[in-house]
Formats: structure tokens, sequence, C-alpha cells
């Protein structure tokens, strides 16, 4: 989980002359949690809407 | 739901990941640091979207909530389409208001150095939020009959909060910033910010609109089963029969 998070900062920029560390922390955790939640919403729903879907047919 | 409706549904999804891509590139590799921000303001390409949403789907919740109250003596059958929409659209707008406000709090912390103030702004978004989770949790302890006209109450009552949270800005003086679109005179973001800004809108947007239909067609699916299984019941209603439901409903209330 560590490396996987250390390797998606890297892949946001940073720039050591103009953000700070904390900063670009709390650009990533903004950019892994949007992404996470969404993404854990959709196969929610997905997951209800086969299961009707199974329990009707 | 019909094949053509299914295959729609696929095309949308795969435009809706383009532009998610798409909108990801821009966000992180497409567009310049900020003069006074830094890479700092890559978040509001996250954080805006949010607020797009929630006010995209909790008006449609509301609009979904009075058409509830309109039709529910009138036709069963779209009051029960109205109710689920409504559902649908609140989850989403919730899910995009809490986004929206953990995203706010991580970016105010680099640019104002706190996580959290009491302001105008903030605080009625917070209410605004605790109003829908009130409303998400109504609907799943109240099980009987009123259930739906009771949560269509309770969203327009919710709604009224709207407004104020836009308005806020403009009316207290609040350490969130005036409206960065249509704030009036010096509002408004340079072109190597709009777009980026655009896109993941349209994206996530488009994202929700995606995630609604499903979570829609669920839900139908799932009043629908509800209601047949009571009509089911309701026929064995005679002699013998009315015994067993008599017990049904004991064990239910057990």
């Amino acid at each position: 989980m560590v490396e996987l998070f250390n390797k998606i900062r890297q892949i946001v920029p940073f720039d050591p002359s103009i953000d700070t560390s904390l900063g670009h922390r709390n650009l990533v955790l903004i950019y892994v949690i949007v992404w996470l939640t969404q993404l854990m919403y959709g196969a929610y729903a997905i997951r209800l809407w086969i299961f009707h879907r199974k329990n009707d047919s | 739901m019909s094949r053509l409706r299914k295959s729609l549904l696929g095309v949308w999804g795969l435009v809706t990941f383009c532009l998610l891509a798409y909108g990801l590139f821009l966000a992180l590799r497409g567009s310049p640091p900020d003069a006074q921000q830094g890479n700092m303001i890559r978040a509001f390409y996250y954080h805006f979207p949010n607020w797009i949403g929630a006010g995209v789907f909790l008006p449609l919740n509301l609009c979904a909530s009075i058409m509830y109250l309109l039709l529910r003596q009138k036709s069963a059958t779209q009051a029960m389409k109205a109710d689920a929409f409504a559902l649908a659209t609140a989850e989403m707008g919730v899910l995009y208001c809490t986004l929206g406000m953990v995203t706010g709090s991580l970016w105010a912390r680099e640019q104002w150095g706190i996580w959290w103030t009491w302001d105008a702004r903030l605080t009625t978004t917070l209410m605004l939020a605790l109003i829908y989770v009130a409303y998400l949790i109504t609907r799943r302890t109240v099980s009987n009959g009123s259930r739906a006209t009771l949560c269509a109450v309770l969203a327009i009552f919710g709604f009224i909060d709207i407004p104020i949270v836009y308005m806020s800005t403009r009316w207290w003086r609040t350490q969130h910033p005036a409206p960065v679109f249509g704030g009036g005179e010096g509002s408004g973001v340079a072109a190597s910010i709009l777009k980026p800004t655009l896109w993941n809108t349209a994206a996530w947007v488009s994202w929700g609109i995606l995630i609604v239909c499903i979570r829609y067609s669920a839900e139908l699916q799932r009043q629908r089963r509800e209601d047949e299984e009571a009509l089911n019941m309701f026929h064995e209603l005679d002699g013998e029969g009315h015994a067993t439901w008599l017990n049904y409903s004991i064990k239910s209330v057990k």
C-alpha cells in the first residue's frame, strides 16, 4: 500500500522550489481519495444492479 | 433493461473513461503550475468538479422528489420511478458533497494553514451534507409505506440550504474565496487553468450520470420486486392464507 502510494507520488508533479512536501502529499491524497471513493461507489452500484437483475430473472 | 439501453450505457461508460483519462492527463501533465500556488493548483481540478456534481444531482433529487409527490396518487409506476431516481441522485449528491469537503480541507491545509474553519461557506456546506445524510438514513431505517413521502418532503426542506451555500460567500465575509466563475469583476481563471477544469468537470459529471443510471435501475428493480412480493402475500389472504399472512407479520415484527 505504501509502495503504491509512493509510486502515485512520483506521477503527481512536485517542484521543491515552489511546492512544500505537505502540499504534495495532500495533492496526492486528493487524487487518490477521489478516484478510490468514486470507483468503490461505482462498484457498489454495479454489484447491486447485477444482484437485483439476477433475482428478477 | 433493454439491449439498446445496455448498449447506450456501455458507450456512455466508454466515453466517460476516455474523458476521465484525458482529464487526469490534463490535470497532472497537460497544464503548468500556478504562479502563486505552484503545483497545488492541481487540487482545483479535482475539487471544483465535485461541487458541480453536487450542484447537478441535488437539484435533480429535488425535481424527482416533487415529481414523486405529484404522481403518487395518479400513477404508482411513475411515482416509483421518481422515488428510485431521487435515491440515486441523493447518493451521488452526498458523495460529491463529501468529496468536495475532503478535497477542500486537504487543499486548505496547504493554502490557509488550517484543515477547517467555521466560516459561513464551510458551515452551511457541512449542514447540507448532514441534511442529505439524514435523508439517506431515513430511507434505510423507515420501512413502512410512508417512507417515500417522508423522504420527498425531507428532500424539499433539505434543498433550501443549497442557495444559502451558494450565496454565503456574497452575503458574509468568509475565509473561502468568492466564486471563481461568475463572481463578478476580477473573477475567472487563465486559459491554461480553464481547460483542465472544464474537461475534468465534464468527465466527473459524465461519471455521475453513468453511476446514477445504474443505481436507478438497481433501485427500481428492488422496489418492483418488493411490490410484487407484497402483492403475492396480499393474494394469499383467504381463510387459511390469512393465518399464514398473520404469522408472517408477527415474524416480521419480531
